[in-house]
């Protein structure tokens, strides 16, 4: 969630599409019911079927599945076509005044750059129109290390959005085809109904008015997933919601810490933080840098990401491989395995079948019953040379080579069905779907013979290390310099780890107090960077609870951000892309739901996702959206490989 | 009707024992002789901590009450939501109402398990067997499908045949501490419930 759970009582209107919180997220569904109790807000629920939140909901509209471009893609040509959006919002919190270069086109469903042999496009033409990028002044206010931030030139703006080649303009065009009519015919949902919701959201491009999007896995689950969600949050720029209380685009995930081990990156194309995993051919960090890291395309951008990425990546190095990790060797760079291409999900039970995966650890997650082939997984399961689950209950894929109708005798793989602890046998934090990341106590110990996780790993890999010590073996270099600095490397405390993924500076043996200040010359350190700030040497601030016990003391904005219960990434910032809540003054566009405002000297409220004395009248002030490249929202974007609209 | 915090009702006070009928409501209830029940509170004397709740992403708080048995085990006596909480203000859904079924399930597998190739029963074995016999097949795996350098002379340093899924009910530390360590042996092939 850009947002959070409790934050959603403060909105107008809320549209739930792809979700059935009021069955799936019951708990955090009393917010979207306090929303519409204590200040009439609207629920408008989108979904092939009438569930439970349907029943609540204000409206409900039966659409097909999977056609929430066209539901989102029809607001957003009522909001342009009647001027609802939020004019000053659009026109200079978002790349709407962008200009698009020459070569980029739209005919008859596809793209300028579809390759039809490769069935997928070259996205050059996706890219703005170049103007040469002059030494800003406001590149003084960036730190300068590492490699230059700005591409080839910065891109040509027209803030009237009247150029043809305006994203603007574009837009309107790309848009004008979702009349009621074709939402209609797309979706399911009549005519009448839909003008309803459009009416209401019509209203929410108001700066005193705030309307947020929820969903879940209705709009992941598909193979268009990206797209669905895009549509959403593109609304949501037009309408000026993003990074207000009330607003934003907001995912319910479906897991008690599926956010926590996403950031930490338990997947096959990132690294902690979401750091892009290096690919084949970038041999230092500069290269590595160069392809992975966004790049400056207006004077006004901080390019907050682009500016440090070689120094969290640097950081994350250092962390890991600690001496092993020098200047002179890129910081063991080398070390990070570069995948040829898609290393997934859907991979991994393929190449099993093709023979090409020997072993598999389950930990804590059963493939069998995971994943749209259960079929396919089961019998992969059966190719592979040894399964490891680590769980403290039996599993779909501990016991699939004794499944019905499976004749045990035929499955060749070796089985390990190692007992693991529950999460009440062990501390650590959670991170739920708002990003607030909170620690839990260890409550009993493990029972029986079960052991943690984490020290089975541990363990495991300690024995490893040994084996490669002993014998030799392939490269054994990274093996043998990964970092252990516990006191029990074999069974290291949780209370480590998280110090650890906070980061230290090497120079002075303190805790890192923010990701601002990692270095990429070797002398810091961190688990991932987004993370950084959160335990520093005053204490663990996941452990905090500062909660609604005292509303006037924890939570004295009356916002809903209760600053000290827990922490939130990054830096305990409860609602992302704050500075874009409040107008080019600093003044809240809704002063009655402020987010950040400017008070003279600093900027006061959540934590802003700003610099916190940057003074929004000087011109060489950032932009709100720092995390990007442009400093704005994105209604187009190069960044998706089917389509810079969705 | 006077009203009491969850919190005040829930206090577990010194002595332990309370007959619910008086002081902590706020006023007597008189009840007939035979039907005033004295009874202990479950949760006399026990130990509260916080914990979160395993299931959703809503990350409801949970206060859980624990006693020391007189044969030196901990017994978890109740689970409930933590009244503090901004995100649940003490509530939980039947899901997490129930967690404490989880955690004392009987279906909990007791000790490390066996099965060699084309066994048809599981054996009870060591946790030392298991992992040595896992790290000699991690070895084994990492040296037979370690790719140094691939068709194009480029240096890519990664272990192809070996992968590991798991897990969105760990910790963020127990996560990061798989990741750094699957990373370390060269693992491309890592995910977890993200992507499903």
């Amino acid at each position: 969630m850009t947002n959070h759970w409790r934050d959603i009582k403060n909105t107008d209107l809320i549209l739930i599409n792809g979700a059935n919180p009021a069955e799936a997220h019951p708990v955090g569904f009393q917010w979207f019911m306090r929303a519409k109790l204590d200040r009439g807000a609207k629920i408008v629920h989108a979904d092939p079927r009438f569930t439970r939140t349907s029943a609540v909901a204000d409206m409900y509209l039966r659409m097909r599945v999977g056609t929430d471009v066209a539901y989102f893609g029809g607001l957003i040509n009522h909001v342009l076509q009647n001027n609802l959006f939020h004019d000053a919002y659009v026109r200079n919190y978002t790349n709407a005044s962008f200009i698009v270069k020459e070569g980029y086109a739209f005919n008859d469903g596809l793209f300028s750059g579809y390759n039809a042999d490769k069935r997928s496009y070259d996205i050059s033409t996706w890219a703005y129109e170049s103007i040469p990028a002059p030494p800003s002044p406001g590149e003084a206010n960036a730190t300068r290390e590492g490699p230059a931030t700005s591409g080839s030139g910065f891109a040509k703006r027209d803030m009237t959005l009247q150029d043809p080649r305006s994203v603007f303009q574009l837009m309107k065009a790309h848009y004008s085809r979702y009349t009621p009519e074709v939402v209609s015919s797309i979706t399911g949902i009549p005519v009448a109904d839909f003008k309803k919701v459009a009416d209401l959201v019509g209203q929410m491009g108001q700066p005193d008015k705030v309307m947020t999007i929820v969903y879940a896995v209705g709009l992941t689950h598909h193979t268009t997933g990206g797209q669905l969600i895009r549509s959403g949050a593109v609304l949501q720029l037009l309408l000026g919601n993003m990074g207000r209380p009330g607003g934003g685009m907001n995912a319910e995930r479906g897991h008690a810490n599926i956010q926590g081990n996403t950031d930490h990156a338990i997947s096959w194309e990132i690294l902690p933080g979401y750091l892009k995993i290096p690919a084949p051919g970038q041999k230092t960090i500069a290269d590595y840098v160069a392809q992975s890291a966004p790049k400056k395309s207006d004077k006004n951008s901080w390019n907050f990401f682009g500016t440090n990425y070689s120094k969290f990546m640097v950081s994350t190095l250092k962390g890991w491989f600690g001496d092993a990790a020098k200047k002179d060797n890129e910081f063991a760079f080398n070390f990070i395995p570069k995948p040829a291409g898609n290393a997934s999900w859907m991979t991994i039970y393929d190449q099993a079948l093709k023979g090409k995966m020997e072993g598999l650890i389950l930990s804590g997650m059963t493939a069998a019953s995971i994943g749209p082939d259960s079929n396919q997984v089961r019998q992969a399961l059966g190719n592979l040379k040894w399964l490891v689950v680590m769980d403290p209950l039996p599993t779909t894929s501990s016991e699939f080579w004794h499944a019905p109708g499976v004749d045990a005798s035929q499955v060749k793989t070796e089985v390990f069905m190692l007992p693991t602890t529950h999460w009440i046998e062990k501390d650590g934090s959670f991170v739920n779907s708002g990003r607030w990341s909170q620690w839990k106590d260890q409550v009993l110990p493990p029972e029986g013979q079960a052991r943690h996780d984490h020290w089975i790993l541990a363990d495991l890999f300690q024995r490893v290390k040994r084996l490669y010590q002993g014998q030799g073996g392939k490269f054994p270099d990274p093996i043998l310099a990964l970092t252990f600095d516990y006191k029990d490397p074999s069974k290291p405390e949780l209370d480590e780890i998280a110090k650890e993924i906070n980061g230290k500076d090497l120079s002075t043996g303190k805790q890192m107090t923010s990701f601002a200040l990692l270095k990429d010359d070797g002398t810091t350190t961190t688990g991932d960077w987004i993370y950084t700030g959160s335990y520093p040497d005053a204490g663990n601030l996941m452990k905090r609870r500062g909660g609604i016990q005292d509303p006037k003391a924890n939570d004295p904005t009356g916002m809903g951000f209760y600053p000290t219960w827990a922490w939130s990434w990054p830096l305990n910032r409860r609602v992302m892309y704050n500075r874009a809540s409040a107008d080019l003054d600093g003044k809240a566009w809704d002063p009655k739901r402020p987010g950040i405002t400017w008070n003279g000297s600093k900027w006061v409220g959540d934590v802003p996702d700003y610099p916190p004395t940057m003074d929004p009248h000087d011109p060489n002030a950032w932009l709100p959206f720092i995390m990007n490249g442009e400093c704005v929202g994105r209604l187009f974007s190069n960044g998706m490989d089917d389509g810079p609209f969705p | 009707m006077p009203t009491i915090t969850r919190r005040e009702f829930l206090k577990v006070g010194g002595a332990g024992a309370g007959a619910l009928a008086v002081s902590g409501l706020g006023f007597d209830v008189a009840l007939a002789e035979s039907t005033k029940v004295k009874q202990s509170l479950r949760i006399a004397g026990a130990k509260e901590s916080h914990s979160i709740c395993p299931y959703c992403a809503v990350g409801c708080s949970l206060v859980a009450y624990t006693r020391q048995t007189s044969d030196g085990k901990t017994q978890l006596l109740q689970i409930e939501g933590d009244p503090d909480s901004p995100v649940n203000e003490g509530r939980l859904c039947p899901k997490g109402a129930t967690a404490m079924q989880l955690a004392t399930s009987p279906r909990r597998v007791g000790s490390p398990l066996y099965r060699a190739s084309g066994a048809t029963g599981w054996k009870s074995v060591s946790w030392d067997f298991m992992l040595d016999k896992i790290a000699n097949n991690i070895k084994s795996s990492r040296d037979a499908t370690f790719v140094a350098t691939d068709g194009n002379g480029n240096s890519v340093n990664r272990c192809e045949g070996i992968a590991f899924a798991g897990g969105a009910a760990f910790s963020s530390e127990e996560g990061y501490f798989a990741t750094k360590l699957m990373r370390g042996l060269g693992l491309v092939h890592l995910e977890q419930q993200a992507r499903v």
